[in-house]
């Protein structure tokens, strides 16, 4: 028991050091695209709950893509069309942001979908709601409601949704790391289960469920902050 | 409607024995002259870097992925539905303990958890079945303990248990038959994401030996060749699309959802609509 975490059995290199320079990539890739899929998930049912039928079709399409395909998929068709048919990003060689680009994009993507599931699902559940029809009979347009009162009803249905999201960011980043070769945690836990490294493997698992624990946690507190009702309730 | 909705399951299944009945060349023979054949009628898909039969291929790599997806399927049902009701109609610690580690098994990231597992038990396909089963039970679980659980409030089981049924017995005459068709639905609509996970797990190179050809490890193998080939990228990844899409079209639809809401809002407490909702 030194405190240190210990050196890797494969390449003896000691732990702490290697971690701290490949958490940075996986917090960058994972809390960026969590807070970009949140956001594009909102956006999406907010303009389903529009009544735009392009926003209605659209959130659906990305749900069920975000069900149906493969983050590895989803991660080298993005290469395909922007790096190669359109020119426009060097993932591999590229600054900082071109190597980020992409990755965040495409966890960004899969948790879209059911983000936008959710906040659609909750704007059709407000519509029938007694307070969205007092707030319309009050004379208050239906744009009004929906983004003064509707919002932060679905807002704090997304937050309790995102928990399942939680967990599948730090697989699906580990996928996606792997695809853009990105030196995040999730290259170095394939390397290590490939290697049997279990010294490696145990501090990442470790990891994940300190990860795990905190963010359920900050959801929970956030909740609660939020919305007093339940409190007030009990 | 409900035909209409398995059709998409009907293709797959008379593609899978289209593939097993048609005489298809050898996934392993390689010929160095036929690299990057073009479609043919000798070769519906073409050969792949080292003159393979990508269609040959392609087959195989469904075999395998609908073995493990049985497996995986099969450990899910056989541990998670008694433990769901389990969870469901016993009470005390033994119960309490259950509910807490279904409920920790279930929030873990799976694929973390199959790589870690793969790494400890190994890669053949058997090991790579159990370690995606590994954390899928408990979703099962939870599945069945939220159904069985509206089950339990309702007035004829109370009925049946006034009537001096035993609890096992009322279970088996009163509660399996009310669950079975949602859990069922359930269970073909994970059997999308079983199908991505085993895929993610075989590109990462670990749910099955290399140069077996896994739908996964196809992509892996074939990705520098996405420039000059791009149909060898294309093919596997447009099979585990159409799999998990087939299975998402039957049973996980958006005809089931209208109505059910999506995710239950917990501020309600008890799930509303098919509880499979608020698992993925």
């Amino acid at each position: 028991m030194r405190g240190d975490l210990g050196r890797s059995w494969a390449s003896d290199r000691p732990i702490l050091p290697e971690l701290a320079a490949r958490l940075p990539w996986s917090l960058a890739i994972g809390l960026g695209g969590l807070a970009l899929g949140l956001a594009a998930g909102f956006a999406l049912g907010l303009a389903a709950a529009g009544g735009s039928r392009i926003g209605a079709a659209a959130s659906r399409a990305v749900a069920t893509a975000a069900q149906t395909l493969p983050a590895f998929g989803v991660g080298l068709l993005l290469v395909w069309a922007f790096a190669v048919e359109l020119g426009w990003l060097r993932p591999f060689t590229g600054g900082l942001a071109e190597m980020l680009c992409l990755p965040v994009l495409t966890v960004a993507f899969f948790v879209a979908g059911p983000a936008a599931r959710i906040a659609a699902a909750s704007f059709e559940d407000a519509r029938a709601a007694p307070w969205f029809v007092a707030a319309r009979a009050k004379g208050l347009s239906e744009q009004a409601v929906i983004l003064r009162h509707a919002a932060p009803h679905a807002a704090l249905a997304l937050l309790a949704g995102a928990s399942p999201e939680l967990a599948w960011v730090v697989g699906g980043a580990a996928v996606t790391e792997v695809v853009f070769a990105t030196p995040g945690l999730g290259v170095w836990v394939v390397e290590a289960v490939a290697a049997r490294d279990h010294a490696v493997l145990q501090v990442y698992l470790a990891l994940v469920l300190g990860w795990m624990a905190a963010a359920h946690g900050l959801v929970r507190l956030a909740r609660r902050r939020l919305d007093p009702r339940p409190a007030a309730l009990r | 409607v409900t035909l209409l909705r398995l059709a998409p399951l009907a293709v797959l299944a008379t593609l899978a024995a289209a593939a097993l009945l048609v005489p298809a060349a050898d996934p392993h023979a390689v010929d160095l002259a036929r690299r990057f054949a073009p479609p043919s009628l000798d070769h519906p898909l073409g050969a792949d870097h080292l003159g393979r039969d990508l269609f040959a291929r392609l087959a195989e790599g469904g075999a395998r992925t609908l073995v493990a997806l049985a497996f995986v399927q099969a450990a899910c049902v056989l541990v998670g539905a008694p433990a769901g009701l389990v969870a469901a109609l016993t009470d005390g610690t033994p119960a309490r303990a259950l509910r807490r580690l279904v409920h920790l098994f279930a929030a873990v990231p799976r694929l973390v958890v199959a790589l870690v597992v793969s790494g400890l038990v190994g890669f053949a396909p058997l090991a790579a079945a159990l370690a995606v089963a590994a954390t899928g039970w408990a979703r099962h679980a939870l599945v069945v303990e939220g159904l069985a659980a509206r089950v339990v409030g309702e007035e004829h089981w109370r009925a049946a248990l006034a009537l001096g049924a035993t609890r096992p017995g009322a279970a088996l005459r009163h509660l399996a038959p009310a669950i079975a068709r949602p859990y069922g639905a359930f269970v073909g609509a994970d059997a999308a994401r079983v199908v991505l996970i085993f895929a993610s797990l075989a590109f990462l190179g670990l749910g099955a030996d290399t140069g077996r050809p896994d739908w996964g490890a196809m992509v892996w193998e074939y990705r520098l060749h996405l420039f000059e080939a791009p149909r060898l990228v294309l093919a596997p990844l447009a099979a585990i699309a159409a799999t998990a899409l087939a299975f998402h079209l039957a049973l996980d639809g958006p005809g089931l959802r209208s109505g059910a809401g999506s995710r239950p809002d917990p501020r309600r407490g008890s799930a509303s609509g098919p509880a499979a909702r608020n698992v993925r």
